[in-house]
């Protein structure tokens, strides 16, 4: 066995398949530590990066996020640059606001983006299942080269982004090209699985905390 | 475009993988984790695990496999298969509450699937879409057809919703589930493909969620059925995928190349997926621990309190706790008693249609320029009898390839070399060093009460590394063993030798990097248990036969035949623990201490084995069956002193180890009158 060295905080928001992500962490080695809410928190130097992990709806998920404090952990994780990657309703919650909400309830905000429905008209909603995913512009880490490839999506709800340059992969959901993932500062938000997307997806996070 | 899934449904009846038939008979196949491990290598889109157990603990305990999963809750496994797998769990069977769906999802889970409670309980589907997104919860549906027409049941099978397929469909979109699985009832475990009707109602539907269709599905034109039909989303099946190597990744493979374009290429050679279990140091200390004089043993467990109650067959002599996974009917009678009997009324048109199935599995190779195939051979009966049908009837020119594991009997060691005489056969005999087999003795009996791990995995594991060192694509082995055993498939599933098998059953869930650092035991040492590749034996296109499945197979009647024709000689003096003389001549433990540890471990020996097989065979009745084994099964055989000076051993130690292996199911323990069996 390799020794763990480099530390990932999982925020734990109360729904969510963090089972799943301790796995996939814990298989290439990172120490996966989750936190659950502020009072248990602290910064620290190996804190390699975060990952805000995510099942379930929005509401649920801001409501648990406010409640437990954890847009602060964010919020000081955020400004120290630490990488933060938003996975599928991770991503979302990092956005604007969202159409899921029936409550108007607002995202984190990082990402200038809101979150819509996905168009059922052409392809099955929820979109279940693996789709080719391709880099749509020029990636600000160098590490993510592999966003061109076969990866795992679980969603009803897309990322619309308001300036299309902070897209930076996408996919093809029946005709229409939904986002993939989007990138901002040291944030990544990706739709798809990589926890659960096999070597691809594996890589992927391993890359970008920057462990290969 | 999302592309079509391929997906693999794991069912698990209290702990243990299972195939099935009409819901209603099931076959353990053995543990689930290797499975998933091994469809998670694979590649595979997505897996579904299925828990359709009659009780909440399920209980699977096996002191000497490495995957133990011992006695406790569903949720428990689901903790330990999702370690082991980097693809889409989605997990059913039995949700009824919140609550549990919560814990699943902690657990690993990243879909659940809910079907009685669609009908019991709309609530909770409406409440869990809420929480967790209608893309986490599918709902699941299964039809039957009967002389009263097509509707949906739930309950596995037990209870008539009323509903009609559509209706059933536009009920559960309407709760919100985000997407459906259907399952045909008749069609399960019929290899007949998928269920028509299911097909036509939903591509006259209008359906905006995702759609998987499910049972019956073996072949490529099946599978390639389901995904051209309208609203098809993914397909799924069960059994199929435990039949063959590489069966996930070659139906993926054998799709791709006839044409499909809207699923994912499969892949074997993952750089960081390993598919070898790993180790870590603790695991083996921990294992190795029992070799310590003054180890703690808890014999607390065998008080006799919490003994399970134990299952015997109607018909032969095995119980519910036996060496190989062993499933009953509803009337009482093990389902290796049941497939014995199919096996026993085949006809000779049907023999006559199987040989047209070896024949065309034959001539699909390019066989080579060397040799036709290997035949793997220990010098048994049964050796002799496959190298006759090969050589003789088929006309083919077989390799004889030998695992060697310095325990050959006078006699069988005389059989072994007389083939090449006999048959006018080349035969190759792998002899690993005897220091490391000494050593391989001794590790494996602490770490899993046996001393043989190292010839049943040798065996498995020479033909095939032969076979791709030099190409040769088939090699045929004699009978399934649990096939025959336990009834561990149908008759039309025609299941071929495979790393799963050789690693899980043979091997116990120990391969050969276990005991690398043990007692200086190096990784260049095990190169005679190393598995080929995934992809080498992909790139030769490996197949492995078992001889078995396709013509009639009665050892007694092989061991006439080869004695007369081939000079095969039969043991002259009687072995101590079962009355048959022919068997198991290679290794001289086989038959005398790896089958007492049997004895110990389950309480039963080879003589059941032998008494069922000829209860079945009908040349034995029941009671002359029970008469011999209350004679044989517990007597301690005069091979062990061998073996104690062989390896270095106390039999003190050897008898002290055993007792770790007891299981509690079956022994009791008082201090004043020692251990006793509770059947």
């Amino acid at each position: 066995m390799k020794k763990r060295t480099s530390k990932i905080l999982i925020i734990d928001h109360g729904v969510g398949n963090i089972g799943s992500l301790v796995n996939a962490l814990n298989f290439l080695n990172f120490d996966a530590m989750p936190v659950d809410h502020e009072d248990n928190f602290k910064q620290s130097q190996n804190q390699c990066g975060f990952i805000l992990p995510g099942v379930g709806t929005f509401d649920e998920g801001m409501k648990n996020i406010r409640g437990k404090k954890l847009d602060r952990v964010i919020e000081k994780l955020v400004k120290s640059d630490v990488p933060g990657l938003g996975i599928c309703l991770g991503m979302q919650l990092l956005c604007k606001q969202s159409e899921e909400s029936s409550k108007n309830e607002t995202g984190l905000g990082y990402f200038d983006a809101s979150v819509k429905f996905l168009d059922n008209s052409k392809a099955p909603v929820p979109s279940i299942g693996w789709n080719s995913t391709y880099q749509s512009c020029a990636v600000g880490n160098k590490n993510l080269e592999l966003l061109n490839g076969d990866f795992y999506y679980l969603h009803s709800y897309y990322v619309k982004c308001w300036d299309i340059n902070n897209r930076v992969a996408c996919y093809k959901h029946g005709d229409s090209e939904v986002t993939a993932a989007i990138e901002k500062n040291s944030l990544l938000g990706v739709q798809f699985h990589p926890e659960k997307s096999q070597y691809q997806g594996l890589s992927l996070i391993k890359n970008f905390f920057g462990g290969m | 475009m999302t592309l079509k899934r391929l997906i693999p449904i794991i069912l698990v009846k209290e702990g243990l993988l299972v195939r099935s038939q009409l819901f209603k008979y099931f076959q353990a196949i053995g543990d689930p984790i290797p499975t998933i491990k091994r469809l998670s290598d694979w590649n595979a889109d997505e897996i579904i695990l299925n828990n359709i157990s009659d009780t909440d603990i399920m209980d699977s305990r096996r002191e000497d496999k490495y995957h133990n999963i011992g006695k406790g809750s569903f949720i428990e496994l689901v903790e330990k298969a999702a370690k082991f797998c980097h693809c889409p769990l989605t997990i059913g069977g039995g949700i009824r509450s919140s609550s549990q769906i919560d814990e699943l999802f902690q657990a690993g889970a990243d879909k659940v699937v809910i079907n009685s409670s669609l009908f019991d309980n709309p609530d909770l589907i409406r409440k869990s879409s809420l929480r967790y997104g209608k893309q986490a919860i599918t709902g699941s549906i299964d039809i039957r057809h009967d002389s009263t027409g097509s509707s949906v049941w739930k309950a596995k099978g037990k209870i008539n919703t009323g509903f009609t397929l559509d209706r059933a469909i536009e009920y559960a979109t309407e709760l919100g589930v985000g997407e459906l699985i259907i399952s045909s009832i008749n069609n399960d475990g019929s290899t007949l493909g998928y269920d028509k009707h299911i097909i036509e109602v939903i591509e006259k539907m209008v359906i905006n969620i995702p759609i998987i269709i499910n049972s019956g599905a073996t072949t490529n034109s099946h599978f390639m059925h389901g995904l051209n039909s309208k609203n098809v989303s993914a397909v799924a099946a069960s059994n199929v995928f435990y039949f063959t190597e590489l069966s996930y990744f070659n139906i993926k493979k054998e799709l791709v190349e006839s044409g499909c374009k809207n699923v994912r290429y499969p892949s074997i050679d993952s750089p960081f997926i390993k598919r070898e279990p790993e180790y870590s140091q603790t695991e083996k200390n921990l294992l190795m621990e029992k070799a310590r004089e003054n180890s703690t043993f808890h014999k607390d467990k065998y008080d006799g309190s919490k003994l399970t109650k134990i299952r015997q067959c109607t018909s032969c002599l095995y119980t519910s706790i036996s060496a190989a996974p062993m499933q009953f009917a509803e009337d009482g009678e093990c389902m290796g008693c049941k497939i014995s009997k199919v096996k026993l009324s085949q006809t000779n048109k049907r023999y006559d249609q199987l040989k047209e199935y070896l024949s065309k599995i034959i001539n699909s190779k390019n066989l080579s320029k060397s040799y036709d195939c290997i035949v793997s051979v220990s010098g048994g009966k049964d050796s002799y009898y496959q190298t006759h049908y090969i050589k003789e009837v088929m006309g083919l020119n077989p390799l004889l390839v030998t695992y060697n594991g310095n325990n050959y009997t006078d006699i069988g060691w005389k059989n072994l070399w007389n083939m090449r005489n006999a048959f006018d056969c080349d035969h190759l005999v792998i002899s690993p060093s005897v220091k490391t087999l000494k050593k391989l003795n001794k590790i494996a009996f602490i770490v899993m009460g046996d001393m043989n791990w190292h010839s049943h995995v040798g065996i498995y594991t020479t033909a095939p590394r032969i076979a791709v060192q030099q190409k040769i694509p088939l090699i045929f082995w004699g009978e399934h063993g649990y096939a025959d055993l336990c009834g561990q498939f149908s008759m039309s599933d025609f299941p071929e030798m495979n790393y799963r098998e050789r690693t899980e059953h043979d091997g116990r869930g120990f391969d050969w990097n276990f005991f690398v650092g043990i007692d200086g035991i190096t990784d260049k040492d095990m190169t005679p248990w190393k598995y080929p590749s995934d992809k080498d034996i992909s790139n030769i296109g490996l197949r492995q036969i078992f001889l078995g499945h396709y013509i009639p197979w009665e050892s007694n009647t092989h061991l006439e035949l080869v004695v007369e024709k081939y000079g095969f000689e039969v043991s002259d003096t009687p072995f101590e623990r079962t009355y048959r003389k022919g068997s198991n001549l290679d290794d001289m433990h086989e038959n005398g201490i790896h089958d007492y540890l049997k004895f110990i471990k389950f309480g039963y020996g080879r003589c059941t084995d032998h008494a069922s097989k000829d209860i079945r065979a009908g040349i034995l009745s029941r009671t002359e069956g029970i008469k011999l084994v209350e004679k044989m099964d517990h007597i301690k055989p005069k091979d062990l002193a061998r073996w104690l000076n062989y390896v270095g051993m106390s039999e003190r130690d050897f008898d002290r180890i055993a007792d770790h292996f007891r299981d509690p199911r079956v022994w009791s323990w008082k201090e004043d009158t020692g251990w006793s069996k509770s059947y």
